[in-house]
Order: C-alpha cells, then structure tokens, then sequence
C-alpha cells in the first residue's frame, strides 16, 4: 500500500498520464484509502480539467485581420524584393541590364565571365557575374585604385580610364 | 485531410505564402492567449501576437523541423514579449476587470455546451496572474495550452526538471486560491478531464 508520501510524489506524474498502468492503480487505491489526499487528488483533477477547457478565448477579429494583412503586406515585400534580384540564370540583355552597360559593351567583356551555352544562347550564372564584379574590384585595389575621369560628353558618367 | 503543421510549414518555406498565413490561423489562439496570460494585458498580447507572426514569417527557413510548430512558434512569442512581462506587479488585477476583458473575446474552437462559464473563467484567469511569472507560464504552457514538459523547456530555456517543478508548484497554489470553487458542485460547461 501506497504511503501519504509517496502519493505526493507520484500525484503530478499521475494527473499527467505519466504513469504505468499499476503505478496509476496504486495512486488511485490510495486516493480511495486516504480522505485528505482523496479529496487532494479530486480537486487537482477537476482544476486540470477547468485549466484545458479555459484554453478558448481567441484574439479579437480586428486583430486576427491585422495579422492576417501585416503577413500579407511581409509576403509581398519578400517577393517584391525576390524580383528585384536578379535570376540565378542571366541572360546578355539582363548581365548588361544588372552592371548598367550597353549590349554592345556587355558583349565585349563577356567573354572574361565563365559562361555556357544552351542551343547556342548564351547563358550565366549570376553567382559567377558577381564573382567577376569582385574579381574586378580586388583588380582595381591592387593597381592602387582606378583612375577616374569625368568624360564630359556623358556628363555625370564616370569611366575607367585604363 | 488537414495538411498538418509540418506540411504547412514545408509549402511557407518554398514560398506559399497561403500556408503560413493557416499556420497562423491554426495557432493564433494558443499563442494570443499565452501572450495574454504573460502580459496581463489584451491589448498588448494582440500587438505582439502580430510581431510574433510577422517575426516567424521572417525567420519560417531557420525551422529546423527539431520541435513542434507550435513551440516554435511559442518561443518566438517569447521573445516578443520578454520586454513586456519584465514588469509582473501590474498583472494583479481584480476578476471583475478580468470578467470583463475576457467577455470582449471572441471564444472558438469549443462546442457551446463546454465553454466554462465566464465567471469561472475570470476566476481561474485571476488566479494564475496571481502566480510567481516563471510558474504562470509553465502551468499556461502545459495544462492550458497542452504542451509537453519538453516542449516547455526548450520554449523557456529552462531544464526539464525545472519546469517540471514550475508547473507542479503552480498547480498546488492554484488549488489554494480556487479552492472554495474547487469543493463545490460542477459547474455549467465542465466535463470530466478525459
């Protein structure tokens, strides 16, 4: 039989189901023997029960909208911003769009920038286009910086003069 | 077959945008009414049941997938709303002010006949903002909202045991202070815990 003390050690782990089969029959012989850890475990019991049944009141509507809109508002923005990168496959046109050149220009250094071909259409990675950004970039620091010059026909322009 | 949590989350990572939002949908209560619980407070619990959503779909690809959506989802709220349960005094409150923060609500989710009564209700309410923080929360976790003990620990930080011994703690002192409801005959709306 079940002392007072050992019913208060297994009480919580029985009102959690924690317990085997004949540890539970023992907590509840006990409960049955012992009228102050009896009443003890009843009233532990119906409290759990009113506990789980107050788990009801949900935010108000107004609330749950504004939630609704803020992740609307956070998903737009999140592929708003997907769009403004560019994709993980270029083209020409999108490699000169993305380093701000002409065609023409984009065409010329596009041979220094690892690419490949599908059914004879040039294609890049944009991962490589940026490693070439930085490639150039390590280039211009260790000539100790480019020398820049205002090109006066293109006004605002800046170019590297070589 | 509703697609469970993981599913939902799964489809948010790969960009629907739809799923998060029945995430939120999904747990919106449980993660409200923690936040309310802590806070004391119905209208900061619905600011921060919005930055804890807002801050989740954020951080959706950090989900490693190792606990629950829910607990994740309750870890975030934690952190939410760590600034705004630092100050535990002014969630003493009297159950008439309770009474009538809780009627405001909307309630969901529960077959009319096994809603507690409202009176009730404020007076568990009451009794729980009562408790020492650390053990409200263990109690709110688990035997409001259901989680397990080791859900608990990792949405606290706290080791198993401690929680453990938060929550038996929070139940006895419970007892005491509903005690004279507690000995008393049923109540509209109760059923026997199954």
């Amino acid at each position: 039989m079940m002392t007072c003390d050992e019913f208060q050690g297994a009480k919580h782990a029985y009102l959690d189901r924690e317990l085997a089969e004949e540890a539970a029959k023992e907590v509840q012989a006990h409960a049955e023997a012992c009228a102050a850890c009896g009443r003890e475990l009843r009233e532990l019991e119906r409290l759990r029960g009113w506990l789980a049944q107050s788990a009801v009141e949900g935010p108000r509507e107004e609330a749950s909208g504004r939630v609704r809109m803020a992740l609307r508002e956070a998903a737009e923005r999140e592929a708003e911003r997907v769009r403004a990168q560019p994709p993980a496959i270029m083209t020409l046109p999108e490699v000169a769009e993305y380093l701000r050149v002409g065609q023409t220009e984009a065409r010329r250094i596009a041979y220094e920038i690892p690419h490949f071909q599908i059914a004879g259409l040039l294609r890049f990675r944009r991962e490589m286009v940026e490693r070439w950004i930085d490639g150039q970039e390590r280039r211009a620091a260790r000539v100790g910086g480019p020398a820049l010059t205002m090109m006066p026909e293109e006004g605002t322009v800046w170019a590297l003069v070589g | 077959m509703a697609a469970t949590d993981e599913e939902l989350m799964a489809r948010a990572i790969e960009g629907e945008a739809e799923a998060f939002a029945r995430l939120a949908e999904r747990h919106g209560g449980s993660v409200f009414r923690y936040l309310m619980r802590m806070t004391g407070s119905v209208e900061e619990a619905e600011e921060l049941l919005q930055d804890t959503f807002v801050a989740a779909f954020a951080a959706r690809r950090q989900y490693r997938g190792a606990g629950s959506v829910r607990g994740w989802l309750m870890t975030i709220a934690r952190n939410r709303a760590r600034n705004a349960w630092r100050d535990g005094s002014r969630n003493v409150r009297d159950a008439e002010t309770v009474r009538g923060e809780l009627e405001s609500l909307p309630v969901s989710g529960t077959p009319e006949g096994e809603v507690l009564r409202l009176e009730l209700r404020a007076e568990i309410a009451t009794a729980l903002a009562a408790l020492p923080p650390a053990s409200r929360e263990a109690v709110v976790l688990r035997d409001v909202e259901g989680l397990t003990y080791e859900e608990i620990a990792e949405v606290t930080g706290a080791g198993e045991g401690a929680v453990r011994v938060r929550v038996h703690r929070g139940r006895e002192q419970l007892r005491h202070l509903l005690e004279p409801y507690l000995t008393g005959e049923p109540v509209e709306g109760e059923r026997s815990v199954p």
